[in-house]
């Protein structure tokens, strides 16, 4: 049911220009910014095969990039939209900075890279999980694209290297779990499984929690603030010249 | 003493650094996310503006916002209980943001950034304006006019700068707002407000200003140089939809809908009119803020800032009748460059040196060439004749985009990201905005021209000299010019005017120089490198992904030089 609602929510997306301009955009931006985690990766991994597959991994992510900020450039010049407007980041800062982790990793802009804060394995585990994730809603999203063959080949183009990534990471864990570290492999496979769990029930509950407190706004504006609001109108705005405020550096 | 500064959740986010009172890099979000005036919290272009003064966050003595959230959240309270009880739907809409959000930015800033919440700082909107305009002039002392839509309460500024001092004097507040007024007036023609204000102003040329008296009484003046807004007739408070009450459809017809024929011919010209109107009462609105300027600091130089003087008319009309001898624009007078003038006067008020920025502040990331490595094969390499080269090109009726170092702050390209077509060819114009589909009569380009050879095209009065060259005014075109280049006349014979100056572009000069060999004009019509709908170009890769989606002939980034036939 609930796969069948997202699959709903999943093509309204898509068939509407705007969203799909910013979706792409998107995955624009969290393709760019993997691809600088992997390349932070590449330079701490101490294993010269997984080395050369993360640098590669990494030039993929920057060439998917490319390819969905030059199609959302294209939806967006076929359907004549223009600008950014605040809507899209008038969101509550959470889910905005639900992906900072991700989102800068150079020069201290965010806590580390994913590779700081796990160790090799673990973060093969993380990229495994995120790549066979990836690999099947890329593969949803080319067929709900099929009026649209534009799109549905950069999703195709896209999902040949992501059956590379699963398969590369895939071949480690093996290796790692021949070697004898199986119940790791597991353990990492698990926690990486469980924290995207984590992130879509707290984006959940951000959501609900944004419409539930749009109704409670609503009603405080025709309760508690309407004395206010109709002593406010008596009172006109202030014309002509003002005397501006003392220059200083805080908030108000 | 180094400072980041920054601006965002309005348009046009941007961030910029400033080490010991210099601007070293600034860079506009939207040419990294790609989305036109992107407003979301510039992380990209801080990241490569620390990357180009090679710092990290732990070593910024500061981080500087360029506005002050409490203060703007006073006002749009105040707006909302103001508007009741119109206001229910954009009441929630907009509490639930500054609730969850903007009244947290310092933690906001200060997470995101990874730096201690002591030094995220807030600068005002309008000083972060003025700073820029005043520190990046080449003036000691100068009177500073911010004429702006939308910061905390401050619409309208009046400064004067002395040194490191900056003393604002008086203030217009929200909701008398020039700034607003004409994008109500913008989005009433059937356009975008807040980015096409620039099309009704190249409309307004079209246009005999029959009404300028109902739209004046929209705007009233006051004795003082004031003005005020009929607040009967526009809708700021409450609503961002529609920015204009249907009151004013009874003054002026039904608004165009977006998309609809304008109305701008001989037999009906009201869109025209209408747009000529608002720019004259516009006109006369900032040269009477001038003159009390003027009034107030008895000064004979000002610099500008703030999104209204971003219209080139009338800074035109600011230098042949305003109270000042000389003018002085940034390169970035809008939101962008709020971020940069928000780390300057951080800097600045805390002790560093004011000095010489950077003319064009051209302080983006560095063009990386060696992105094209893998696909230059067909590409021949220029070594060191790129004028030349660019010269022949457009000679042979090409029109070609030439890329060069770091992108410039602002809403122009004023040479490092430029497409150029020769200045003479009867549809030059057109086919310059046809080759980036922006083929748009409401879309004007600039005339290049050398500072020397400034008389022989245009008629500039002495105070826009300096505007000129930042291309921030319109100017009269000579009869010479008239003649030589009809595409590039605006209607009314104005044209656009940029003038190159050697010792600050020694390359562009060089191509006018080898345009005007012979006794050919040394002339070409240019323009910003985006495409419809798209940021400026900002990287080699980017300008090669643009060239090969374009319609044009050439693409020279630095010394590779690609060619349609071959792409």
């Amino acid at each position: 049911m609930v796969s069948f609602l997202l699959a709903l929510r999943e093509r309204r997306v898509w068939r509407d220009p705007v969203r799909k301009q910013r979706t792409l955009l998107s995955f624009s931006a969290t393709e760019e910014d993997g691809g600088r985690d992997l390349a932070r990766a590449a330079r701490c991994v101490r294993d010269p095969e997984l080395r050369a597959h993360l640098e590669r991994h990494s030039r993929d992510e920057a060439r998917h990039a490319a390819l969905f900020r030059a199609r959302a450039a294209e939806v967006a010049q076929e359907h004549g939209l223009a600008a950014g407007g605040d809507d899209a980041h008038g969101r509550a800062w959470d889910l905005a900075s639900a992906r900072r982790a991700l989102a800068l990793e150079a020069h201290g802009l965010s806590n580390s890279a994913a590779i700081d804060s796990a160790g090799e394995l673990e973060y093969v585990a993380m990229l495994h999980v995120a790549e066979r994730k990836a690999a099947e809603l890329f593969s949803a999203y080319r067929d709900m694209n099929a009026g649209d063959p534009a799109t549905r080949a950069v999703f195709e183009a896209i999902l040949k290297d992501e059956k590379y990534h699963v398969a590369y990471t895939g071949t480690f864990l093996e290796k790692w779990r021949k070697l004898g570290r199986g119940a790791e492999v597991e353990r990492a496979l698990g926690a990486a499984a469980g924290s995207r769990w984590l992130g879509a029930w707290k984006r959940v509950g951000l959501r609900s929690a944004a419409g539930f407190s749009h109704a409670v706004l609503f009603a405080l504006y025709w309760t508690l603030l309407a004395p206010f609001g109709l002593l406010a109108r008596r009172r006109a705005a202030p014309r002509g010249w003002q005397a501006p405020r003392a220059g200083s550096t805080a908030q108000y | 003493m180094r400072v980041l500064g920054l601006s965002a959740f309005h348009r046009d986010s941007a961030a910029a650094v400033c080490v010991d009172g210099e601007l070293v890099a600034a860079a506009q979000e939207e040419r990294y996310s790609g989305l036109r005036a992107e407003s979301g919290l510039p992380r990209r272009s801080a990241r490569a503006c620390l990357e180009r003064a090679g710092l990290q966050t732990a070593e910024l003595d500061a981080l500087v916002f360029f506005e002050k959230p409490l203060r703007k959240f006073e006002r749009v309270l105040a707006a909302q209980l103001q508007a009741f009880p119109h206001s229910s739907r954009s009441f929630a809409r907009g509490l639930f943001t500054w609730l969850g959000d903007r009244l947290w930015l310092r933690t906001r800033l200060a997470e995101e950034f990874a730096v201690p919440p002591a030094k995220v700082q807030f600068v005002e909107h309008a000083r972060a304006h003025a700073a820029l305009a005043f520190h990046a002039s080449p003036f000691e002392r100068a009177a500073v006019l911010v004429v702006d839509d939308l910061g905390e309460w401050a619409s309208t500024t009046l400064a004067r700068g002395d040194g490191s001092a900056l003393e604002c004097l008086a203030q217009t507040h929200h909701p008398h707002s020039l700034g607003l007024w004409f994008s109500a007036y913008t989005q009433f023609l059937g356009f975008e407000p807040g980015l096409d204000e620039e099309r009704v102003e190249v409309l307004s040329h079209s246009g005999a200003p029959r009404f300028e008296r109902e739209v004046g009484a929209t705007a009233p003046a006051l004795a003082d140089g004031a003005f005020e807004v009929d607040l009967l007739r526009f809708r700021f408070g409450h609503d961002a939809e529609r920015l204009f009450d249907a009151s004013l459809e009874q003054l002026f017809g039904p608004a165009r809908q977006p998309g609809a024929p304008l109305r701008a011919t001989r037999d009906d010209a009201r869109d025209a009119d209408l747009a000529a109107s608002v720019q004259r009462v516009l006109e006369e609105r900032v040269l009477a803020l001038a003159r009390e300027l003027q009034r107030r600091t008895q000064l004979d130089v000002a610099c500008l800032a703030g999104e209204v003087l971003r219209n080139r008319t009338l800074l035109a009309r600011l230098a042949a009748e305003g109270p000042f001898r000389e003018l002085f624009a940034p390169p970035a007078l809008g939101e962008a460059g709020a971020a940069a003038g928000a780390a300057l006067e951080y800097s600045i008020d805390h002790g560093a040196p004011r000095r010489a920025q950077h003319p064009s502040l051209a302080l983006g990331e560095a063009l990386d060439v060696a992105a094209l490595d893998g696909v230059e094969s067909a590409a021949p390499r220029i070594e060191g004749a790129a004028p030349r080269e660019v010269a022949q090109q457009l000679l042979a009726g090409r029109v070609l985009a030439w890329v060069r170092g770091a992108p410039e702050l602002g809403p122009e390209s004023l040479g490092a990201r430029l497409i150029l077509a020769c200045a003479t060819a009867a549809d030059a114009r057109e086919r310059l905005l046809a080759c980036v589909q922006r083929a748009d009569p409401l879309q004007a380009v600039r005339v290049l021209a050398r500072d020397e050879d400034a008389d022989e095209w245009f008629e500039l009065p002495a105070a826009a000299r300096s505007l000129a060259r930042d291309a921030a005014c319109t100017a009269k075109a000579s009869a010479r010019l008239r003649e030589l280049a009809p595409s590039a006349l605006l209607p009314g014979g104005a044209v656009w005017p940029q003038l190159v100056v050697r010792a600050r572009d020694p390359e562009l000069h060089a191509l006018l120089g080898e345009l005007g060999r012979n006794g050919r004009a040394a002339l070409a019509l240019c323009a910003s490198f985006q495409l419809r709908g798209q940021p400026l170009v900002r990287s080699a890769a980017g300008a090669l992904e643009a060239f090969r989606r374009s319609s044009l002939d050439a693409l020279l980034v630095e010394d590779r030089l690609f060619e349609a036939a071959r792409e």
